[in-house]
């Protein structure tokens, strides 16, 4: 129940940490959709790989932790690329919809999530470390390691999404692609090359995210699914492929869920945040804002 | 013997499942992911109507199909805004959202443990408690749903709901209310579905949330997609593929945790590659103003 400050201070901490998480995510998976215009649900699978990834390399091989780490991180983003020239690509050629895209993306995660069970096993990996357990005081909240790096991730994967959409060949490509695909093809755009290297900076982010979750809460190869809902669930309140908007949702989402645990219990509060999705989805297919041509 | 029955049972249980969602992922193209929420709902309906005592197996049905029936209802009215993948998308949250709601309404459902100890439906005096009995009861279930597909398709109405899927301008064109039609498909799917729970329960006696979350929703849609969606055979077909696939599996001398994640691998993968060999089945062909 609502009570003393200190509690209110910690709620805020935590929430941030969901809130570092959603926007992450939601980050990834908003970005391939504005570019390629469909849902990219094997997100989350990245997420997951990226977890194991760094495990595989760090603790099954025992490289050192710097190269291990990349490594890791890497061999999982590479997962994106790859499912852009084993399947999105070959269906785009095929004239799929994007409910086969949607579809095959689904098809994909399951593929690699219980790929990833055959290989690990199916129950919870404990991989949190002393380091990153250790708690930093924010005022009277305690966050831990893991989760203050979390929070830093979003605030650093928000700036550079801004500055990469705003600035770069590649964010003016991807915004031209997203908005009308023939155009940006035919004033000499490579389109494939855009959402490829779309969907590798995606898998990077869900991947990284992957780690940083697992250091904080342990892994699992069901871990994925959740910060793929919300992170769909804050991408479609933001507006898809929004910077301003999905930060704005991925708070929203984050207080909703953990204030409103306060009244409902925790149990509930992804359900809340779901039902939230469902609602917008019903009531305004298009998001919160309709999307113009505006910079980012 | 009793195995062979056993597997027929589950058979006709996800031929009767997938026959459901073929109603609006075959016939209409409007595909969703929250099959075995329906599933799960009649389970449970079932389950509180059944706790202790047999009743009639025409009652329970009738009051799952019911209950289905109205979930569908608002769900679809909810969401008839929404196509193609927003639409998908949407049931996947509801999907969600009713698997929490397994889990934790546990007044009713018995959260994860479950609900013990469910009485068997009763046909004409008759307990359904054997697989034969059970077996008989899904298998003319399935074959009167095999039968009012068969001859929908080939009904006028049948051509309507084609019209739907390939080009609704043309049938708002003719004064036809799309809608209406999906709506109507949708909640007798989910009805459809939430019955099959009814035997479900009564058969298995123990229920937990687990057959009615979202990898049984994906192995439903698989059963539509791999045996052919729009056809009356197909999910039949797709049925008997995915349900004896792990079996199989299992014969050839796979531990069933493995067999498991493998079955699980390919049902992914057949959902790939379905969607890469047949691309234009997902997507409305090029009609009037598309």
């Amino acid at each position: 129940m609502p009570g003393a400050p200190v509690e209110f201070v910690q709620t805020l901490g935590d929430c941030l940490v969901s809130v570092g998480l959603y926007f992450v995510m939601g980050l990834g998976f908003g970005m391939v959709h504005r570019a390629g215009r469909f849902f990219h649900l094997a997100h989350g699978a990245v997420f997951t790989a990226g977890a194991y990834g760094v495990y595989l390399f760090v603790r099954e091989l025992r490289w050192p932790a710097w190269a291990g780490v990349p490594a890791g991180l890497l061999l999982a983003s590479l997962l994106g690329p790859a499912l852009w020239m084993a399947v999105y690509r070959p269906l785009n050629r095929r004239g799929a919809g994007p409910l086969g895209l949607m579809l095959s993306s689904l098809g994909v995660s399951i593929v690699v999530q219980h790929t990833i069970s055959l290989a690990f096993g199916d129950a919870n990996l404990q991989v949190r470390e002393p380091f990153w357990s250790e708690t930093i005081s924010f005022g009277s909240a305690l966050l831990t390691r893991a989760q203050a790096a979390m929070v830093m991730f979003g605030a650093v994967s928000c700036a550079t999404a801004a500055l990469v959409l705003r600035y770069t060949r590649l964010g003016l490509d991807l915004r031209a692609t997203g908005d009308d695909r023939a155009l940006a093809e035919t004033v000499g755009i490579d389109v494939g090359s855009v959402l490829m290297r779309t969907l590798f900076g995606a898998s990077l982010l869900a991947s990284t995210a992957g780690l940083l979750a697992a250091l904080d809460t342990d892994m699992r190869p069901t871990m994925g699914m959740q910060p793929l809902l919300l992170g769909v669930c804050a991408s479609m309140l933001g507006g898809i492929g929004e910077l301003r908007g999905l930060a704005i949702a991925a708070g929203v989402l984050g207080v909703a869920q953990h204030f409103g645990a306060w009244w409902v219990g925790i149990q509930w509060s992804e359900s809340f945040a779901l039902f939230v999705l469902f609602v917008i989805l019903a009531a305004r297919p298009q998001g919160m804002r309709t999307r113009g041509s505006r910079a980012t | 013997m009793s195995y062979a029955l056993h597997l027929g049972t589950v058979i006709a249980l996800y031929a009767l499942l997938a026959s459901s969602l073929n109603l609006t992922a075959g016939f209409l193209g409007l595909v969703s992911i929250c099959q075995a929420a329906f599933f799960g709902l009649g389970s449970y309906t079932a389950a509180v109507l059944l706790r202790g005592t047999a009743n009639e197996a025409a009652v329970v049905a009738a009051v799952c199909f019911v209950g289905g029936w109205t979930g569908g209802v608002a769900l679809s009215m909810a969401l008839f805004r929404l196509r193609e993948d927003y639409f998908a998308i949407a049931s996947f949250a509801f999907q969600a959202i009713a698997t929490t709601a397994f889990y934790n309404l546990r007044a009713v459902t018995g959260g994860a443990p479950g609900i013990a100890g469910i009485a068997p439906l009763r046909f004409a005096g008759l307990p359904l408690a054997s697989a034969e009995r059970s077996l008989v009861a899904l298998a003319i279930l399935g074959g009167v749903l095999w039968l009012v597909q068969r001859a929908l398709l080939r009904s006028p109405a049948g051509r309507v709901l084609a019209a739907i899927r390939e080009d609704e301008v043309s049938v708002l064109a003719v004064g036809l209310d799309p809608n209406r039609y999906r709506v109507a498909l949708f909640a007798t799917g989910a009805g459809l579905a939430s019955m099959a729970g009814a035997f479900y329960a009564s058969y298995m006696t123990f229920i937990d949330p687990t057959p009615f979350g979202f990898d049984e929703s994906i192995l439903i849609l698989c059963c539509v997609v791999l045996g052919g969606s729009g056809t009356a055979m197909g999910p039949i077909v797709g049925a008997v593929a995915l349900v004896c696939l792990p079996e199989a599996l299992r014969f050839a001398g796979f531990p069933s945790a493995v067999a498991a994640n493998i079955r699980q691998i390919v049902f992914g993968a057949a959902l790939v590659a379905i969607v890469l060999l047949r691309p234009t089945g997902f997507r409305k062909t090029a009609g009037v103003g598309s």
